[in-house]
């Protein structure tokens, strides 16, 4: 029942975190994906007053992700904002909590995903496309590249059966050149892996899921298309 | 009395009728105004005694605009009493109006029907409500002399109910003083549906329909002894196929869909005259239904083999014969049943009962004694759900301003609604307001914002999302289950997506009379072939079971403590009676029997509670945390509607038992648990979804159950780790309390026996433990359908010898 587990990838070492986040501890590099805050006042404007608290429940999960692994870099790997008027939406008190998050590391890297695109914000937040470490490029959705890339955008989750029961939840889906990482926000769904996008993207080459459930993480066999 | 015209009279001459007491009745108080419930059993005229005084009326009053509304729980319904109504309109060539809308009718028609509405319009609870939410509903229902409310014992009781209970406080307002017409079943306590039909706490006028001769029911007498355990009764099924042989037509009703499958599967291996005999339940195709309904009016069927589908008060020509196989569970359900046997006035109904097990014999039994002393069990309406009331909150404001005060007296109007708190009213209005949160509003996001004239939906998509909302039955994830063929194929039905999802390629399973191989799962369609294969996995058995009715299980008591009713009973069912009074005790109706003995190295404790399959389970998981705490260790435990069995390392004594049923188990142990279980998760599912917090439908793409479920998994652990207190968590609770778990059966019970229980320690299992202990009736069975059958003989084995030890042991 552990709650981290080690992975080899692209040569080097990293930790899966059952609380959704890559640890890369040489290069002392947290990453999240797909935050996807303010997704709750989003489906409010429609009619649904869907519990408010998704944002700050996000914040506080990634705050505490922080303070176990004093970070040097963090990674939000895209998605980060659900839609374009969500930075405007934020409240003053939770915009300042998550500024204040990403100033209290040595730096704070916000990679752009198709949910940020036209975010409406501040010159206090600037995205870039890519990060490129070690040669190992973090990006939100994946390019047809020689390199290892570590990619959200795909919220990848599993269902498995366990002697007669059935239970599912978010995974990692790793193999030699790429790694998807979980959605971390607290609204956000998933996309089963044996959807055809994910042996779209998997090639030759399947995905070996890291099931996530109830706060454990653990290896499971590959997904053959 | 009424004043009949004689148009009507003469008609009813053509047909060979004659005006019944009742129907004449019905119309004299339409005539003065007056409202009126009328219980009558079925076949004996009851739509046309409600549709007679509006007809009447309608001819001598030519009204311009909606005369009558009928609202029934079923689109089918619907559908045949037009055909009936409008036969008579047209017989007569009265200049009356009459017309359905349900989901299906076609959006010119809808429009057609709110700007020039027909006299009669016949409709649904949802689709009433869709009508209450336009602007033009004052003016559409303003001409309103009358409501008719169809198969009331149905739907009263449920959020179908509550929904119809305030679509009428409602109509209050737009045509103040209408008639308002309940047609029902014959029920237990007629009072109760008065005063919920009613305004302002008034009940209406009663009128019972003298009931015709009592129908013939008894025990179909069989070769084979009946099992100790099990609930399939293929052990009867030469004597079934007899009785069908016997007849014209006989609907065979059984209790669960699997049971449906497998009864089917059984008739159709011994039926070598090649009968034609079908099956009909609620996952089969719309076609495919229609097509049997359509066989079986036509007479072209000799058997139906069929689910409580189709209970509901549809024509299904003429039948001879019901067989009910496996347990009533109510009288007053199995009343129903039987009467679709011999629509006609004044000849007794047919049936027989195919108990599975001896237990069940036992229940078969106590109907028989109830039909025969006509008493009667059934659901009593219960205080409105407020679920319900929000969504009907918003449903007023999409038609007109509502204001806090005005639509807390039209609530509280309707006898559901009688007890609602001003307090608890307002946290549903600030929950439609603004979502009710307290740590952090949505100032700028309110679904509706004040006005002078009170308060309207903020924008067009809010009322346009509700719309597509309405509604209170959450469905069950379905898959389309479709049977390929080389590149073609066809589909069958519907199978619940949770059961879908449990099986992998290969697995076969019954369904639609067929056994097929599971291939894959895709975009919401369950693909399957053919198979040769013998041994299916089932059907789950989720749904259908209903639990037995108090009244019923009073019943099965008092039968257990009369000698004379037990010296009636067939040979070996009196022969287990009387040992188990040897061995052990007979239960009473004054004391709880428990029985404690060894078996298989652990101890085993047996409850005879009677309270049904859902209270038991309940019970179940209260005592064994209990006896966890205890250090008793207990493993597992069994149940079946009589009694239940828990499994333990260490034994539990005659000085624990008081505090092991001791009433604050349903304070601790209850909260510990529903904390911990999947179970408000899921209650909190269906209220959120009829509160409108999640939506069913969005532009028309239906969100699969997976969806729904992930978001308000995801929205009720947000909300209670931030707003423990917020109103649809509490909510949320009272559903789970109610829906899931029986929670008040249990807690008469508890109340009632907690001083008075008879404690048995046994040095083995007793002769009334086995249909207990030895239920093999799972979630799902191991192995698949002809494999349960090996357990079954394999249960009976072990029966017939834990018996032998009995009497031997007697002997000595």
């Amino acid at each position: 029942m552990a709650s981290t587990i080690e992975v080899t990838f692209a040569h080097h070492r990293f930790v899966l975190d059952a609380d959704l986040a890559l640890w890369w501890p040489s290069e002392r590099v947290l990453v999240v994906s797909d935050l996807h805050l303010e997704k709750s006042t989003f489906l409010a404007q429609f009619g649904s007053a869907i519990a408010p608290y998704d944002t700050h429940d996000t914040l506080l999960r990634l705050e505490s992700l922080i303070r176990k692994y004093s970070p040097q870099t963090l990674i939000l790997l895209g998605d980060s904002f659900h839609d374009r008027g969500a930075w405007q939406r934020l409240e003053a008190a939770t915009r300042d909590h998550l500024l204040g998050l990403c100033n209290g590391v040595g730096s704070c890297l916000w990679v752009e995903g198709n949910h940020d695109v036209g975010l409406v914000r501040d010159d206090r937040l600037t995205f870039i496309d890519e990060a490129v470490i070690d040669g190992i490029a973090f990006r939100h959705e994946p390019v047809p590249s020689g390199g290892p890339q570590i990619i959200g955008h795909f919220h990848p989750k599993l269902g498995v059966h366990v002697r007669g029961h059935r239970l599912s939840g978010k995974c990692f889906a790793v193999n030699a050149h790429m790694m998807i990482l979980p959605a971390f926000g607290s609204f956000t769904g998933g996309l089963n892996l044996d959807h055809g996008a994910f042996t779209a993207l998997a090639g030759d080459l399947p995905f070996t899921p890291y099931l996530v459930y109830q706060g454990t993480i653990t290896r499971r066999p590959p997904i053959h298309s | 009395m009424a004043i009949i015209p004689k148009l009507f009279r003469q008609w009813f001459d053509q047909q060979g009728w004659t005006i019944l007491t009742h129907q004449r009745e019905m119309a004299a108080h339409f005539q003065r105004r007056d409202s009126t419930l009328l219980t009558a059993p079925t076949g004996t005229g009851k739509t046309l005694s409600g549709f007679l005084g509006p007809l009447i009326d309608i001819v001598e009053t030519a009204p311009k605009g909606l005369h009558t509304l009928y609202i029934s729980p079923l689109k089918a319904l619907n559908y045949d009493i037009e055909r009936n109504v409008e036969a008579i309109i047209s017989a007569l060539d009265l200049p009356v109006r009459i017309e359905s809308r349900t989901g299906d009718t076609s959006s010119y028609r809808r429009q057609r029907q709110r700007t020039k509405p027909p006299h009669i319009l016949l409709t649904t609870p949802e689709s009433l409500m869709l009508l209450l939410s336009y602007p033009d509903a004052a003016q559409m229902f303003g001409s309103l002399q009358a409501v008719i409310i169809d198969e009331i014992h149905q739907v009263a009781a449920s959020k179908r109910g509550d929904l119809i209970a305030l679509a009428l406080a409602q109509l209050e307002d737009y045509a103040p003083g209408y008639r308002r017409i309940g047609l029902s079943a014959t029920v237990a306590e007629p009072d109760l549906f008065c005063q919920w039909l009613g305004r302002d706490g008034e009940p209406v006028a009663h009128l019972d329909s003298p009931v015709g001769k009592p129908p013939k029911v008894s025990i179909l007498k069989t070769k084979k002894a009946v099992p100790y355990s099990g609930f399939m009764a293929q052990y009867a099924v030469p004597e079934i196929l007899a009785e069908i042989e016997k007849a014209r037509t006989t609907i065979v009703f059984v209790n669960t869909r699997a049971q449906a499958e497998l009864l089917f599967q059984f008739l159709w291996e011994a039926n070598s005259d090649a009968l034609p005999i079908a099956i009909y339940h609620a996952s089969l195709t719309r076609e495919m239904r229609l097509k049997t309904i359509g066989m079986m009016t036509a007479g072209k069927l000799r058997a139906l083999v069929a689910t409580s589908a189709i209970e509901l008060g549809i024509d299904w020509g003429d039948v001879d014969v019901v067989i009910q196989v496996g347990a009533p569970k109510g009288v007053s359900r199995l009343l129903q049943r039987i009467g679709r046997s011999n629509h006609q006035v004044g000849v007794p109904s047919k049936a027989f009962l195919v108990p599975a097990n001896r237990f069940e014999v036992l229940e078969c039994e106590a109907a028989i004694a109830a039909i025969a002393a006509r008493q009667l069990d059934g659901d009593h309406p219960l205080p409105g759900s407020q679920d319900v009331a929000v969504q009907f909150i918003l449903n007023a404001a999409c038609s007109a301003p509502v204001t806090p005060e005005r639509m807390y007296d039209i609530l509280r109007s309707s006898w559901s609604y009688r007890y609602l708190s001003f307090a608890d009213f307002e946290a549903l209005f600030r929950f439609v307001i603004d979502g009710g949160y307290v740590l952090r509003n949505y100032d700028r996001w309110h679904r509706l914002i004040e006005t002078p004239d009170g308060w309207v939906p903020a924008n067009k998509q809010i009322i346009q999302r509700h719309r597509q909302n309405i509604g209170v039955i959450i469905e069950a994830g379905k898959l389309r289950v479709r049977k390929r063929h080389g590149r073609g194929g066809k589909v069958l039905g519907d199978i619940e997506e949770q059961f879908g999802q449990s099986m992998r390629p290969g697995d076969t399973f019954y369904f639609a009379g067929e056994v097929l191989a599971f291939e894959r799962i895709y975009d919401m369609t369950l693909e399957a072939r053919a198979s040769a294969a013998k041994e299916p996995l089932l059907p789950s058995y989720s749904g259908g079971q209903m639990p037995l009715s108090t009244f019923l299980a009073e019943g099965v008591r008092g039968l257990l403590q009369s000698g004379d009713a037990i010296a009636r009973l067939p040979g070996p069912v009196r022969h287990w009676l009387t040992l188990q009074s040897r061995f052990s005790l007979l239960p009473n109706r004054k004391t709880l029997l428990i029985e404690s003995f060894p078996r298989h190295k652990l101890h085993t404790l047996v409850l005879y509670t009677f309270e049904g399959r859902r209270a038991n389970q309940t019970l179940g998981m209260l005592i064994s945390r209990r006896m966890e705490r205890y250090e008793l260790h207990p493993l597992s435990f069994t149940l079946t509607d009589y009694g239940l069995a828990i499994n333990s390392i260490e034994q539990v004594t005659d000085g624990m038992i008081y505090d092991l049923l001791s009433s604050d188990i349903l304070a601790d142990e209850l909260e510990e648990w529903l904390a911990e279980s999947p179970m408000l998760k899921r209650s909190f599912r269906r209220v959120a979804t009829i509160a409108g917090l999640v939506e069913q439908n969005n532009n028309a793409a239906r969100k699969t159950l997976k969806q729904v479920t992930f978001s308000t998994d995801l929205i009720y652990d947000v909300l209670r780790k931030y707003e423990p207190g917020h109103v649809l968590l509490h909510l949320a609770h009272d559903d789970a309390e109610r829906e899931l778990l029986d929670v008040e059966r249990l807690k008469d019970m508890i109340l009632k026996f907690q001083n008075h229980i008879e404690f048995v320690d046994l040095p083995r299992p007793s002769p009334l433990s086995l249909p207990v202990i030895l239920d093999v009736r799972t979630e799902r069975l191991p192995g698949g359908g002809m494999a349960a059958l090996l357990a079954q003989e394999g249960v009976e084995a072990t029966a017939e010898h834990l018996i032998a030890e009995v009497e031997h042991g007697l002997d000595d």
